[in-house]
């Protein structure tokens, strides 16, 4: 040590008390970003798209003239060998009448689109897009939750969090800063891999497949993306709710896959009727554009001998709400936990 | 003016499956400005818990603790920035370097970053500062510890066992460090260590800790006053003689390498006069002052 005397009292202005809560934003932004993990994370994603991407576009192809003409044609040879099988004398034993519903429905229409029986097939945006931008939406809420939970964790089992309050003494201020950062970290990051996920997508319809689009296409697009990235930043705060309620990142993700593997699954056997209120089945329905349609057990619908089928309608609305309110309980344990707790 | 203050602090730490365990009963203490106060006690005597408390990371059950003249925890936010603290272990992100990890510390209360160099320079941590914290060693943790607390130019600096880890050469250099910033007039240094010949060497005044109580507080000198042992160191030219003398006197003889101890003497000047009196003339006499770990000893006696 060098000087202790000089540096250590050399004239400047001693920083007020607490800190402003810009300076400790900026300082969480900086802690969060440039954690290892996370920066880990981001690259693997963006390895992973980009090695999904690229499979697609081997995967897919738009096809030829030529191509068509032959699935249309097996398309026909497929419809023909069924009605030779249920239409002719195959099968002596059928009644009259069913052999003649049998033989109306085989026809070239209901053996779906000429598409499928192309030996590639082609990205339809219609449908390819809308179904990608859920996939994102669930890989980047992974990986919020992950995120979410070790920036809670880590901070306690370093208990560098003890060293934080030191300096910003609000606990509340700093639970709330915390989760700020991180809540927009996560949605700016949801957000760009939506928008990557666009281009990438688009590209792919473009190069491999079809871009007709019905009518407000681009609306209900953007509500599921959108929706993807509500439910990323929901994971990325249970995450953090859940970590800081531990205290341990291992402990955390430990409770989120006994939760996940064991207790939903339990729940979907022994009590089907709560299936409303599960995460997996409100994160489905968030995402998905007009819910989620969850059927109910016959016992528990009171409508089975009137021939209804007992079904429920998860909405969008609902199932963000739903995930609202519990990330709302986890997170609302934690600040008190967190506002009265002993750090020693 | 008082820069701590404690008054009737108690804390009792609640355990599941396991006994409450008292940590403080009734605390009182005052450290004043400036200088060097030392903070000792045993193990498990409350001396973290005390430095805890006034810093709002563990919660009183009652009585009464300022800092810088602030009730706290209340008002802690508007003295944090004038206290820096290194309690125990140093606690930083192993994965961080100490330089990043410093950094995140001054952007959080908004110190410039000259200063991180400044005090990585202070605590001889400069060229270092780009590895990794968890490949520290642990006396290089505790010196970064020591360039977190020193950050903010405290004019409170709370240490917590600083010399943790350090070799003989960076306890020497921490407690220059300590002994400068306690001299120069702004700053004052509470110091918990368990290293009494430290404290002796570089403290003002103590506070002495066991069960959680304040057992002896005060300028060093006073607390060492009231363990006074009224003991002598003697030598004589016929040393032996001199001892006999003295003890058909009934006065307790022992020896003290090549000098006699002569025990509880309420006067010095009685010993010249009855070895005179008997043709020994000393060639030393001198009172034997106690030190701070008999007086520690003493005073923790019951409680470790």
């Amino acid at each position: 040590m060098s000087h202790p005397l000089e540096e250590s009292t050399a004239a400047g202005t001693p920083p007020t008390g607490g800190s402003g809560g810009g300076s400790l934003a900026r300082a969480e932004l900086h802690r969060l970003t440039a954690r290892r993990l996370v920066r880990w994370l981001v690259v693997l994603s963006a390895l992973g798209f980009l090695a999904v991407w690229v499979i697609s576009l081997t995967q897919f192809a738009r096809p030829s003239p030529e191509l068509l003409q032959e699935a249309e044609q097996r398309r026909a040879q497929l419809v023909e060998q069924e009605r030779e099988v249920f239409c002719g004398d195959g099968d002596p034993g059928l009644p009259e009448e069913e052999r003649e519903a049998i033989c109306a429905d085989i026809s070239a229409e209901n053996y779906g689109p000429v598409e499928s029986f192309l030996p590639k097939q082609p990205f339809d945006a219609a449908g390819g897009l809308p179904g990608g931008a859920i996939a994102v939406g669930v890989a980047v809420s992974a990986l919020a939750f992950l995120v979410g939970a070790t920036y809670a964790g880590a901070e306690w089992s370093t208990k560098s969090i003890v060293a934080l309050l030191f300096w910003e003494p609000r606990r509340i201020r700093v639970f709330l800063t915390k989760l700020a950062v991180l809540l927009g970290v996560v949605a700016v990051f949801a957000a760009l891999a939506q928008l990557v996920w666009l281009g990438a997508g688009s590209l792919l319809a473009r190069w491999r497949g079809s871009f007709e689009l019905p009518d407000g296409f681009w609306s209900d697009l953007a509500g599921v993306q959108g929706r993807g990235v509500v439910l990323a930043v929901l994971t990325a705060a249970l995450g953090f709710g859940l970590a800081n309620l531990i205290r341990n990142t291992g402990a955390a993700l430990g409770v989120a896959f006994a939760y996940f593997v064991l207790a939903e699954n339990a729940v979907r056997i022994i009590r089907q009727s709560w299936q409303p209120y599960l995460i997996t089945e409100n994160a489905v329905a968030l995402l998905q554009r007009g819910g989620l349609e969850i059927f109910l057990p016959v016992e528990e619908s009171g409508e089975y001998f009137g021939g209804a089928t007992p079904r429920l309608l998860l909405g969008n609305q609902r199932a963000a709400l739903t995930l609202a309110v519990y990330c709302l309980v986890v997170l609302l344990a934690g600040v008190v936990l967190f506002r009265r707790r002993d750090l020693t | 003016m008082s820069v701590i203050e404690v008054r009737g602090v108690r804390k009792t730490y609640r355990r599941v499956r396991k006994p409450p365990e008292r940590a403080l009963d009734g605390l009182d203490f005052t450290v004043d400005e400036g200088g060097v106060h030392g903070f000792l006690g045993p193990n498990g005597s409350g001396k973290t818990t005390t430095i805890r408390i006034l810093l709002g990371l563990v919660r009183a059950d009652s009585g009464e603790a300022q800092l810088l003249g602030r009730p706290v925890p209340a008002q802690l936010p508007a003295v944090v920035g004038e206290v820096g603290a290194l309690v125990e272990n140093p606690l930083f992100f192993p994965t961080f370097s100490g330089r990043r990890n410093l950094r995140l510390l001054a952007q959080t209360a908004g110190v410039p970053r000259a200063r991180v160099e400044e005090c990585l320079e202070t605590v001889g941590l400069r060229e270092r500062a780009g590895d990794l914290f968890k490949g520290y060693s642990l006396g290089m943790k505790q010196r970064l510890g020591i360039a977190a607390a020193l950050l903010k130019r405290p004019r409170l600096l709370v240490l917590d066992e600083p010399s943790n880890g350090l070799d003989p050469g960076g306890i020497r250099e921490v407690r220059e460090l300590i002994r400068q910033l306690g001299s120069d007039g702004r700053t004052t240094v509470f110091l918990s260590s368990h290293l009494l010949a430290e404290v002796q060497q570089v403290c003002d005044a103590v506070s002495i800790l066991a069960r959680g109580r304040c057992v002896a507080t005060g300028p060093v000198s006073e607390v060492l006053a009231t363990r006074a042992t009224g003991d002598v160191r003697l030598r004589a030219p016929d040393p032996v003689a001199a001892r006999d003398v003295l003890q058909g006197a009934g006065l307790q003889v022992s020896s003290m390498g090549d000098a006699w101890r002569v025990h509880g003497v309420a006067d010095p000047a009685a010993i010249t006069r009855l070895l005179a009196d008997h043709g020994h003339y000393l060639t030393e006499l001198s009172s034997i002052a106690a030190d701070l770990e008999s007086v520690f000893l003493d005073l923790t006696a019951d409680a470790r």
